[in-house]
């Protein structure tokens, strides 16, 4: 009966017609490329029957995968290293609630909130100071350092979800710590850990300021080298890129909501 | 009675746990806080020692121009970002099972692409002679202004944000008490009453940290300028990288991007208490 009552509260005359417009407002632009892309003609407006011949020139192209590879090693490296320091850093920010968990907290967000254009000059600036030179390396080291704090919220979250009477009973049980942590704790992080991961690699492989600017010469990704598509000219080349981006997110995203939808559950 | 303080167990004992709470934050601090300062530093010596830089970006009509652009394309973008947000939030948070399924699909695919990306299904749809064009000439609309100018940039940058003002809002909403809409609806107050009156004010907290972050959002925006204004809607971030890259103006881009961040904190500071940057994340 009361649910009957909420339904009220959903049916405001015009508002659901407005809420589709914004569903559509947010798809638009994705999906205008995703169909430009199987365009058979050179323009990305102009229709001119189906085709895959601008996957073919993708695939065909050794520059496109050399950049996506870079990417894609990059992240995983990049994600991976921030997800065990993020681990370290949430564990002990939630035990040390009263020891300045609070101060370790606000230090390890505040970086989401800077604007990319100054933390990507004041890296640079540093790399140049330190007299690092710049390529893949100094990339690596950027992308670590920006995606702890994308990696420790969700670990964070999840900790703070868990069961805390768990690793206790474990050692009341006489499970040394090591054991306790590496058999009860971790096991229970894997959803935190995985979605920590997941947004760690996602950013690193998106990021464009912070990467255009301590790239250097040579080194490049795939979003460097798609602005340099973009700059050349516009062709549907770059929408069957974005697509095939476009479907390597919706499965990530899938993979981490089923993981949410698992961790749940438990 | 024995208090049992919830202890997490973790394998480097006591001392270890306080050296690991400070290990990550001491770096991480170090690895922001060198880098800024090497820019500050570079802010007040390039050219030369002084604080010419900053003269110059307070007094030039160049920058002037240039800061009240960026604050009337993110004041505009953050006013538009932020009912669509307050739509999309209400329907995830009180609509049906299937409802709230859609839109919350509509949400994190979005989210997860790549803002090079989503400015160029902008530039597609915006441009001369594109797609937008192409659909008001079909209802009799000609020669309507689009391309590269400040409203397809405030478009973009539209697009971009509202998906993370969704989620402050939205779990600010999930928080309301339904039995408070119900009181409120069974002594009589009608619907739209119940969520002017009540719905609305309770979910205030979440909009004004989603005010916060969006527009904190917007005066970092660099990528979506870029390629929307095409060179004509140059925002504080793009003129960073101008001065830096283009000009070799180093003295001039850090005294800049100095200016941004100070601005952002003060933003920050003030929004502090109504704020949470955790409402980021949580779904």
């Amino acid at each position: 009966m009361s649910t009957a009552r909420l339904r009220d509260l959903r049916v405001f005359p015009g508002f659901g017609l407005l809420s589709v417009g914004c569903v559509v407002f947010l798809y638009a632009p994705i999906v205008v490329l995703a169909i430009y892309s199987f365009n058979d003609g050179r323009s990305v407006t102009r229709w001119a029957g189906f085709s895959l011949r601008w996957y073919q020139t993708v695939f065909a192209n050794q520059n496109i995968q050399t950049a996506a590879m870079n990417s894609v090693v990059i992240a995983v490296i990049a994600a991976s290293v921030a997800t065990v320091f993020a681990l370290g850093a949430a564990i002990a920010t939630v035990n040390g609630k009263k020891g300045g968990g609070e101060g370790a907290y606000v230090v390890l967000t505040f970086p989401l909130m800077v604007p990319e254009i100054v933390t990507a000059v004041a890296s640079l600036v540093f790399f140049v100071a330190v007299g690092i030179s710049l390529g893949f390396a100094t990339i690596l080291i950027a992308h670590i350092v920006f995606c702890i704090p994308f990696a420790y919220l969700p670990i964070k979250a999840r900790l703070e979800s868990m069961d805390a009477t768990l690793p206790s009973a474990a050692a009341d049980l006489y499970a040394s710590p090591a054991k306790g942590f590496l058999r009860i704790t971790l096991p229970l992080l894997v959803p935190g850990l995985v979605s920590g991961w997941l947004l760690a690699f996602i950013i690193s492989l998106d990021d464009f300021i912070i990467t255009a600017l301590v790239a250097g010469p040579g080194a490049t990704t795939l979003p460097l080298h798609i602005y340099g598509m973009l700059r050349l000219g516009m062709t549907p080349e770059v929408n069957a890129i974005s697509t095939l981006m476009l479907a390597a997110s919706t499965v990530l995203v899938l993979i981490s909501g089923l993981l949410g939808q698992a961790g749940r559950k438990h | 009675m024995i208090e049992r303080r919830f202890q997490l167990r973790w394998p480097l004992g006591a001392s270890g746990s306080l050296l690991m709470l400070w290990a990550l934050p001491v770096i991480l601090l170090l690895a922001y806080v060198l880098p800024f300062a090497g820019v500050t530093l570079w802010s007040v010596t390039r050219p030369e020692p002084g604080f010419e830089n900053y003269v110059r970006i307070v007094t030039g009509a160049d920058f002037q121009a240039i800061f009240v652009r960026t604050a009337w394309v993110c004041l505009l973008s953050t006013a538009i970002t932020i009912p669509i947000a307050y739509l999309l939030a209400y329907y995830w948070v009180m609509g049906s099972a299937r409802r709230s399924r859609l839109i919350e699909i509509c949400i994190f695919i979005p989210f997860w692409i790549s803002v090079l990306v989503r400015a160029f299904g902008w530039v597609v749809i915006l441009r001369n002679n594109g797609l937008a064009s192409d659909v008001a000439a079909a209802f009799g609309l000609n020669g309507l202004s689009t391309g590269r100018n400040v409203w397809s940039v405030i478009t973009g940058m539209v697009h971009f944000m509202v998906p993370f003002a969704i989620l402050p809002m939205a779990s600010v909403m999930r928080k309301i008490d339904s039995r408070v809409l119900l009181a409120a609806l069974g002594l009589g107050c009608r619907p739209l009453g119940v969520f002017w009156r009540v719905y609305l004010p309770m979910s205030l907290p979440g909009v004004f940290s989603a005010l916060a972050m969006t527009f904190i959002f917007s005066l970092g925006f660099f990528v979506t300028p870029m390629i929307l204004g095409g060179g004509r809607v140059v925002l504080t971030a793009e003129s960073v990288f101008v001065q830096m890259f283009q000009t070799a103006n180093w003295g001039l881009g850090a005294a800049l991007g100095v200016v941004l961040l100070v601005v952002v904190f003060a933003i920050l500071w003030l929004s502090q208490r109504v704020m949470r940057i955790e409402q980021l994340m949580s779904r």
